[in-house]
C-alpha cells in the first residue's frame, strides 16, 4: 500500500501509545521508526516497528525526554514527521518548534497553541475571553503572600493548589485550612518541578464533587473545527483517571450541545490545529460547567471516542498534519452505542496502590465482541519503575451502557496476569458497584461514600484458591538448604506426578 | 498422596495451613487444616487448568512458581502462597519484622522526615520516596522511637530494603510487660 501522507514517521514515545500510533501509521502504509531506552529494547513498540533506534540510557530524562537525541535520530533515518504520543515531549512547545526547525512535521498542534493552552493560568484567561465560564483562580504563587491571602479571603477553604504546567494530578493538592496551605504550596511546587521542570503553582476554587467531562476536538487550521462529543472521566483515584466512559450518564442532549459549542469556541479562539481535548468541571447539583484546561495532545482515553464514532483519531491527526482538510462535519458526528475504558496499572489495590514491578510471567488478555485492548506490554516482559505504571487500557463497547458495562465486568474477570500485581480486581469492584452502574458518581466517588476502597474477596474464592494452591503444590520441594534444586518450571508441573485427572 | 504446609501471602497474609491432597481417578480430595473439599481438576497446557467445585461451577486457573512462592490466578483474582518447611518457620515469618520500615517498591529516597531519637506514631510519614514519577509517602506501621535511619536522600533502593529501624518506646514497654 502506498500513502500520499508521509512515507516514514518516527513515534517519540513508548508503551501502549507508541504501539497504538504505529498501528494506524502502518495501516496507512507509512513506515514507522521507534525509539527506545535500554530497559525497553525488546518492548512491543520496538519489535513492531519497521525501524528502531536506541536512545541510550535508562531514565525518561536520558531517553524519551531528550529532544536532541530524538531529533538527531529522526534526521538520520529521514522521517518526514514525528508523532509524540502523550506525555514526554508531546506538549512541549520547544520540541514542536525544534521539529519545525529541523524540517520535520510535528503531528500535533502548533508550538503557539501549546504555549497558550499548556499553561493553565493563560488558558483560563483565553477561555474567559471566548465567553466560556471558568473556575476562579489566583495568580502564580510560591508561598503565602498577599495575593494568596486575598484569594483565600474571597473564596475560603477548601481550595486546590495546582501546578501551572500540571497534568495527570501531579503537583495538585487539596487544602482544607490555612495551616495546610504553606506545606501544600511547597510540596506541590517540588512535585511540579520534578515532573514538569516548572515549579509555578496557583490556587483554584474547589468545586465540591464535580464531574470531569471533556470534549474531543479536531481542527484542521483551514477553518474547520468540530467536537467529537464527550468523555466522562469522573472515576479518579488521587486525581488520576482510571475509568472513562462515553456518552456521559450526566449529560442531557441540551447540555451536551452547549458544552460542545463551548469546547469549539475555546479551540477556535486559540487558533487550534489538530486533535485536542477541552476539559470541563460539571457541577452535578446544578449542571453548571466550567472550563478547566485544554490538553494539546491525544488523550489516554481517546479509544472510547473512536469506538462510539467509528473513526481513527490518530489517522485524523496524521491527515491534518499533512495538510489535508477536515472533511468531517459537526452534523455528521453521532455516537453509536456506549464505550467504557479501564486503565490497567501495575499497582497493588490491597496495599494503597503501591507500584508493582517484576516480570510479566503470564499476560492473557480477554477477547470477544466489542472488546479492545490497547497494550504496551508482552508476556515475559520486565516491568520497571522507570516509567508510568500503566500497562494497558481495556475498552468495551456495547449498543447501550448496560451491555458495555457487562462486557467490561466479564472481561476484567477473564484477564489473568501473573508475575505482577495489578489493579484489575479493583476496577472490577468499581464496575460492579451499583452506584457506578446507575451512573451516579462524581470525582469524589472513590474517596467518598461509595464504599469502594479495595477489592472484595469472598470466603469461597479464598477457600478455592487455597485448595488449588495445595493441588498445585504437589511434589514441589519446600525451601530447603539447596534452593537451586533446578529450574522452577521443571519441578512445578503437577502433571508429572499427579496422574490422570479429567472432568466428569 | 502429598502433604505439606502453605501460607497465604496475598492478597491477605495469613497463618500457615496444613494440606493433604489425594488423587483418585478423576477426583482430587483436598484437606485443608482438617476441612475436606472435593474438586475435579483438569489441565490445559503446562500451568493452567480448569476445576469443578462441588456446587457444579467451573473455574479456570493459572499458576506459576517463583522459588518457593506460588502465584495463582483463579476467577479474576491473584493469590500468592508460600510453601513452608516447618511450623517454626511458619510462625516466625508471620510475626513479621515489626521494627523495620522497608521500601514497599524500588525507587529513590527523597526527603527523610525523621532522625534517630524521634518518636513516631503509627501512620506518620517518615520518608518520601520517588518511584514511577510519583511521590510516595512511607509511613510507620506502628508507634515507636527511631533507632536509626539506614538510607540517605538520593539513594536508589530495592523493594524490601530497610529504610528506618524503630525500637519500642520506653514508657510503652512498662505496662505491656506487666500485663
Amino acid at each position: 500500500m502506498y500513502s500520499e501522507l508521509f512515507s516514514k514517521v518516527l513515534v517519540a514515545n513508548r508503551g501502549e501509545i507508541a504501539v497504538r500510533v504505529q498501528q494506524t501509521l502502518q495501516s496507512l502504509g507509512i513506515a514507522t521508526v521507534a525509539v527506545y531506552s535500554d530497559p525497553d529494547s525488546t518492548a512491543p513498540h520496538v519489535t513492531m516497528a519497521d525501524e528502531a533506534w536506541a536512545l541510550g540510557g535508562e531514565t525518561a530524562v536520558e531517553t524519551y525526554l531528550d529532544m536532541e537525541k530524538v531529533i538527531a535520530i529522526a534526521q538520520r533515518c529521514g522521517v518526514e514527521a514525528i508523532h509524540p504520543g502523550y506525555g514526554f515531549l508531546s506538549e512541549d512547545p520547544r520540541f514542536a518548534r525544534a521539529c519545525g526547525e529541523a524540517g520535520i512535521t510535528f503531528i500535533g498542534p502548533t508550538p503557539e497553541n501549546m504555549e497558550a493552552l499548556g499553561d493553565k493560568i493563560r488558558s483560563k484567561e483565553l477561555a474567559r475571553r471566548a465567553g466560556v465560564p471558568v473556575v476562579p483562580n489566583s495568580p502564580p504563587c510560591k508561598q503565602v503572600d498577599a495575593a494568596v491571602e486575598e484569594f483565600v479571603a474571597t473564596w475560603g477553604f477548601p481550595l486546590l493548589v495546582k501546578a501551572a504546567a500540571g497534568g495527570g494530578g501531579r503537583g495538585m493538592r487539596l487544602v482544607g485550612g490555612l495551616e495546610e496551605l504553606a506545606p501544600a504550596l511547597e510540596s506541590a511546587g517540588r512535585e511540579a518541578r520534578a515532573a514538569f521542570g516548572d515549579c509555578r503553582v496557583f490556587l483554584e476554587r474547589y468545586v465540591p464533587r464535580p464531574r470531569h467531562v471533556e470534549f474531543q476536538v479536531l481542527a484542521d487550521g483551514l477553518g474547520n473545527t468540530v467536537h467529537l462529543l464527550e468523555r466522562d472521566c469522573s472515576i479518579q483515584r488521587r486525581y488520576q483517571k482510571i475509568i472513562e466512559e462515553t456518552p456521559s450518564p450526566a449529560l442531557t442532549p441540551e447540555l451536551r450541545r452547549r458544552m460542545g459549542e463551548a469546547a469549539v469556541a475555546v479551540a477556535r479562539s486559540a487558533g487550534y490545529v489538530n486533535a485536542g481535548t477541552v476539559e470541563f468541571l460539571l457541577d452535578s447539583e446544578n449542571s453548571q460547567f466550567y472550563f478547566l484546561e485544554m490538553n494539546t495532545r491525544l488523550q489516554v482515553e481517546h479509544p472510547i471516542t473512536e469506538q462510539v464514532l467509528g473513526l481513527d483519531l490518530v489517522e485524523w491527526q496524521v491527515r491534518i498534519a499533512s495538510g489535508e482538510e477536515l472533511t468531517l462535519r459537526q452534523e455528521e458526528v453521532h455516537a453509536r452505542g456506549h464505550a467504557v475504558e479501564c486503565r490497567i496499572y501495575a499497582e497493588d489495590p490491597y496495599q494503597n496502590f503501591v507500584p508493582s514491578v517484576g516480570a510479566l510471567v503470564r499476560w492473557v488478555p480477554p477477547s470477544g465482541p466489542g472488546l479492545r485492548l490497547d497494550s504496551g506490554v508482552a508476556q515475559g516482559q520486565e516491568i520497571s519503575t522507570h516509567y508510568d505504571p500503566m500497562l494497558a487500557k481495556l475498552i468495551a463497547w456495547g449498543p447501550d451502557r448496560p451491555s458495555s458495562m457487562r462486557r467490561m465486568e466479564l472481561a476484567l474477570s477473564q484477564f489473568p496476569v501473573l508475575g505482577l500485581v495489578t489493579n484489575i480486581p479493583f476496577l472490577r469492584q468499581v464496575v460492579r458497584c451499583p452506584r457506578f452502574q446507575e451512573g451516579d458518581y462524581d470525582t469524589g466517588f472513590l474517596t467518598g461514600d461509595s464504599g469502594v476502597t479495595r477489592p472484595e474477596l469472598s470466603q469461597e474464592a479464598q477457600n478455592l484458591a487455597q485448595a488449588l494452591a495445595a493441588w498445585a503444590a504437589q511434589g514441589i520441594p519446600g525451601p530447603g538448604p539447596t534452593p537451586q534444586a533446578g529450574p522452577a518450571e521443571a519441578q512445578s508441573n503437577p502433571w508429572r506426578t499427579a496422574g490422570k485427572l479429567r472432568l466428569p | 498422596m502429598s502433604q505439606g504446609q502453605l501460607r497465604q501471602q496475598y492478597p491477605v497474609s495469613d497463618q500457615a495451613f496444613e494440606y493433604r491432597v489425594e488423587t483418585q481417578d478423576e477426583t482430587v480430595r483436598v484437606n485443608l487444616d482438617g476441612n475436606e473439599t472435593e474438586l475435579a481438576v483438569t489441565a490445559q497446557g503446562a500451568q493452567e487448568g480448569w476445576c469443578r467445585t462441588p456446587d457444579g461451577n467451573l473455574h479456570s486457573f493459572l499458576w506459576t512458581w517463583a522459588g518457593s512462592a506460588l502465584q495463582l490466578w483463579v476467577d479474576g483474582d491473584l493469590f500468592i502462597f508460600e510453601k513452608v518447611e516447618s511450623r517454626r518457620q511458619a510462625t516466625r515469618e508471620s510475626a513479621g519484622h515489626g521494627n523495620d520500615i522497608v521500601a514497599p517498591m524500588p525507587g529513590r529516597v527523597g526527603q527523610i522526615l525523621v532522625q534517630p531519637g524521634d518518636s513516631v506514631e503509627r501512620g506518620q510519614t517518615v520518608i518520601i520516596m520517588e518511584s514511577m514519577k510519583m511521590e510516595l509517602e512511607i509511613a510507620a506501621q506502628r508507634d515507636g522511637v527511631v533507632k536509626r535511619v539506614t538510607v540517605e536522600p538520593g539513594d536508589q533502593v530495592d523493594k524490601g530494603l530497610r529504610l528506618v529501624e524503630l525500637e519500642e518506646r520506653l514508657e510503652a514497654a512498662g505496662p505491656k510487660g506487666s500485663e
